[in-house]
């Protein structure tokens, strides 16, 4: 048998539908819920998973993966809020679609494009994956690991935060977190203060669920206040019509390559690809003034291009080890706990695992597209779930979730010591990312580190040192000292922000004014504009 | 929902608060606190106890910790210089804190860690009868977060917390089997 059919039968079990149907029930939720990320839904759910087999697990968490890119789309076009950093982007026309009473039609389009924008990335990670995976392990030995760790943390300091000294001290917290156990080479203990339970080092998931979420969870606690409750949109209908439907080709297909490509960049996400995508439809249409209003290509660029990074972020992860975001950094950890090392040698080890992946999505994508499609007006009302239940229902998970990993008491407090310095990283603006993959990655820079300077005596510099390993170290410097020169250089009131740091000054300020002139419209829901129909339109029933 | 020409409405909460304020205070603490904290993990770091020293040209257990040590400290050097010398940067990214929102996490907190040393002791015999602890611990751990984030209704407050216990229960106990 094939590997391709060896992976594909691997999916051919009841089981694995139902933990996809979990990890899409549990996707749509906690993309559905601002504040709650993919990576913290992750996170929580590998300390479930451990103890399944490595596809089964892999069909829970990529399908949350897959799902959660499709739920926070809800919040982002209703309360402007995003879900998930991925749909940052979504509420620039989402929202604005919202209050002119097009929220239906903004949630179908938003809801077929990322289908589309997954789809074609998950082509990608077919055709890519594997070339990728044997060029690197053909060509990348202990110098070129090195450099391509270093260029993975750079990449994440760039983007995670906007002072670059905070991402740089937040990556070294990583590794410092990460050095704490015994050193695999020699066996000599670091760090433990005579700890048993330190000498393996702190654990991935405890570290992962405190930091992403108890912190936020804490976050939440601590910032939530009673809030005035204002009706902020008719949905209007659903279905797009065929001149809708024209008009999002050609975002589709700029935004879509955009996000292809930013995804293949590691520690680049959806957020950033979403706003980039926007921007390049929005250069290339022939409507540029009607983005930031509520506009139908607006919308599909900034769907279609986060969603398009899926694939690439797996490629660079499975092909390369270095997690393409920060909800593979965390799948990383399970993959290694069931012990898969993903890497260039994954696929010449599993190359049935390309198809089972690449299945997965495919069957995630689909599911996710028909739920978002028959139960969205359901799914806006998780938005109504008190928060007392949310909240308690997150911590007890949490804590049974980290209990999981290792059923030791000791590692639900090393979880709950990292929820509170998590909390305080965030309010000091300090990103988890580095963090997470500093500690990810910590081990393994150090043992490339050792066996490259072990080379160096033996061999001419350059022998050692290949022209790749060269080219990544430059790339690192680049990712660090780029935005750090761009940043500096803009007035201290314009920087920040991530659509600041990545949008045009002058699509800021068009954004803003149409935002300012749009919230001084009446509201909807008291005067319903002419695009709106009655519910018992044939649309409408969709 | 529907409104008097018939389509859908949906009722959301909406946020407005203004993000809190720069702080050159915070910033200058923060970094005082991480120049502190590089320089203990730097000494601690050369004060590893090595089993072995390493060969010529390899690395031994303290080489890593102390450049990841120094890459630290000058990082948090050059922050503590920048947060004296420059302007505190925005904190728009951020939610403004909420009168008893400390009170909430803190309280949370405490209850949390109760929670896992009574889940700890595993099982108590009463009456001559052993009795599992965590579904009872469980239960109330539930009872009392869902009171403190401020649900009062009876109903809620017992249904809920029995609701996911049990579940808990059934599925990570019982199916997982999960040592709880």
């Amino acid at each position: 048998m094939t590997p391709i059919l060896e992976g594909l039968g691997a999916l051919m079990d009841w089981s694995i539908l139902l933990y996809m149907l979990v990890g899409l029930l549990l996707g749509f939720l906690v993309g559905a819920f601002p504040g709650i990320t993919a990576t913290m839904a992750v996170a929580l759910a590998a300390g479930f998973t451990m103890t399944l087999e490595p596809v089964q697990g892999l069909a829970v968490l990529l399908t949350i993966y897959v799902a959660a890119n499709f739920g926070d789309r809800v919040p982002a076009i209703l309360v402007n809020t995003p879900g998930t950093p991925a749909s940052i982007a979504t509420t620039l026309d989402g929202y604005p679609m919202a209050k002119q009473g097009r929220a239906g039609l903004a949630l179908t389009i938003s809801a077929i494009v990322s289908a589309i924008g997954i789809l074609a990335s998950v082509v990608l990670f077919a055709l890519v994956a594997v070339p990728v995976a044997s060029f690197a392990r053909d060509y990348f030995k202990s110098p070129e690991l090195f450099a391509l760790v270093v260029f993975g943390l750079a990449v994440m300091i760039g983007i995670s935060s906007k002072s670059m000294l905070k991402g740089i001290l937040a990556a070294a917290i990583g590794l410092m977190i990460g050095t704490v156990g015994t050193y695999a080479a020699t066996g000599d203990k670091r760090f433990t203060f005579g700890i048993l339970e330190l000498m393996e080092g702190f654990n991935f998931i405890a570290v992962i669920i405190g930091l992403f979420g108890i912190a936020e969870l804490f976050d939440q606690l601590l910032t939530h206040h009673q809030t005035k409750t204002r009706p902020i949109s008719s949905l209007g209908r659903w279905w797009p019509n065929r001149s809708e439907l024209k008009q999002t080709k050609r975002a589709l297909a700029v935004s879509g390559g955009v996000g292809l490509g930013v995804g293949l960049i590691p520690a680049a996400g959806g957020d950033i690809a979403g706003l980039i995508g926007w921007q390049q439809a929005r250069r290339v249409s022939k409507t540029p003034e009607q983005f930031g209003k509520g506009s139908i290509e607006g919308i599909t660029a900034s769907d279609t291009a986060s969603s398009a990074t899926l694939g690439g972020s797996l490629t660079t992860t499975m092909a390369l080890g270095i997690p393409g975001d920060s909800v593979m950094a965390v799948m990383i950890g399970s993959m290694i706990i069931w012990g898969i090392a993903p890497g260039p040698s994954l696929f010449s080890n599993h190359p049935d695992l390309v198809a089972s992946i690449a299945g997965i999505m495919v069957i995630a994508t689909l599911l996710s597209l028909g739920l978002s499609l028959i139960r969205m007006r359901g799914m806006v009302k998780l938005l109504d779930v008190p928060r007392p239940y949310l909240w308690s229902g997150i911590l007890i998970f949490c804590i049974i979730g980290t209990y999981a990993t290792t059923n030791s008491i000791s590692t639900v407090f090393q979880m709950l010591i990292f929820g509170v310095v998590g909390l305080v990283f965030k309010r000091l603006s300090i990103p988890a990312g580095p963090v997470v993959l500093g500690l990810l990655l910590g081990p393994l820079a150090e043992e490339n580190l050792a066996r490259t300077l072990a080379l160096l005596p033996t061999k001419p510099f350059f022998e050692v040192v290949s022209p790749i390993a060269i080219v990544l170290l430059a790339l690192a410097v680049i990712s660090i000292v780029m935005p750090a020169v761009r940043n500096a250089r803009k007035p201290r009131d314009k920087r920040g922000s991530l659509a600041d740091s990545i949008l045009d000054d002058d699509t800021v300020a068009e954004v803003e004014d149409s935002h300012a002139a749009m919230h001084l419209l009446p509201d909807p829901s008291d005067e319903v504009p002419a695009i709106t129909k009655p519910n018992n339109t044939k649309e409408n029933l969709s | 929902m529907s409104n008097a020409n018939g389509a859908e409405e949906y009722t959301a909460n909406i946020v407005i608060e203004p993000p809190p304020a720069p702080s050159r205070k915070l910033e200058v603490s923060f970094a005082a606190g991480a120049v502190i904290f590089s320089v203990i993990y730097l000494i601690m770091g050369f004060q590893i106890e090595l089993r072995r020293e390493a060969a010529p040209g390899q690395i031994d257990a303290r080489f890593f910790p102390i450049l990841i040590g120094i890459i630290a400290l000058v990082t948090s050097i050059a922050m503590l210089v920048f947060a004296l010398i420059k302007e505190p940067p925005t904190r728009e990214d951020l939610e403004k804190q909420q009168s008893g929102g400390m009170r909430r996490v803190a309280a949370a907190l405490i209850i949390s860690i109760a929670y896992v040393f009574v889940w700890s002791l595993k099982s108590v015999v009463i009456a001559g009868y052993r009795i599992e602890v965590f579904p009872f611990a469980t239960a109330l751990f539930i009872f009392g977060l869902i009171f403190l984030f401020g649900q009062r209704k009876i109903a809620g407050l017992i249904i809920y917390p029995l609701a996911i216990t049990a579940f808990i229960w059934v599925l990570f106990g019982m199916l997982l089997r999960i040592p709880l």
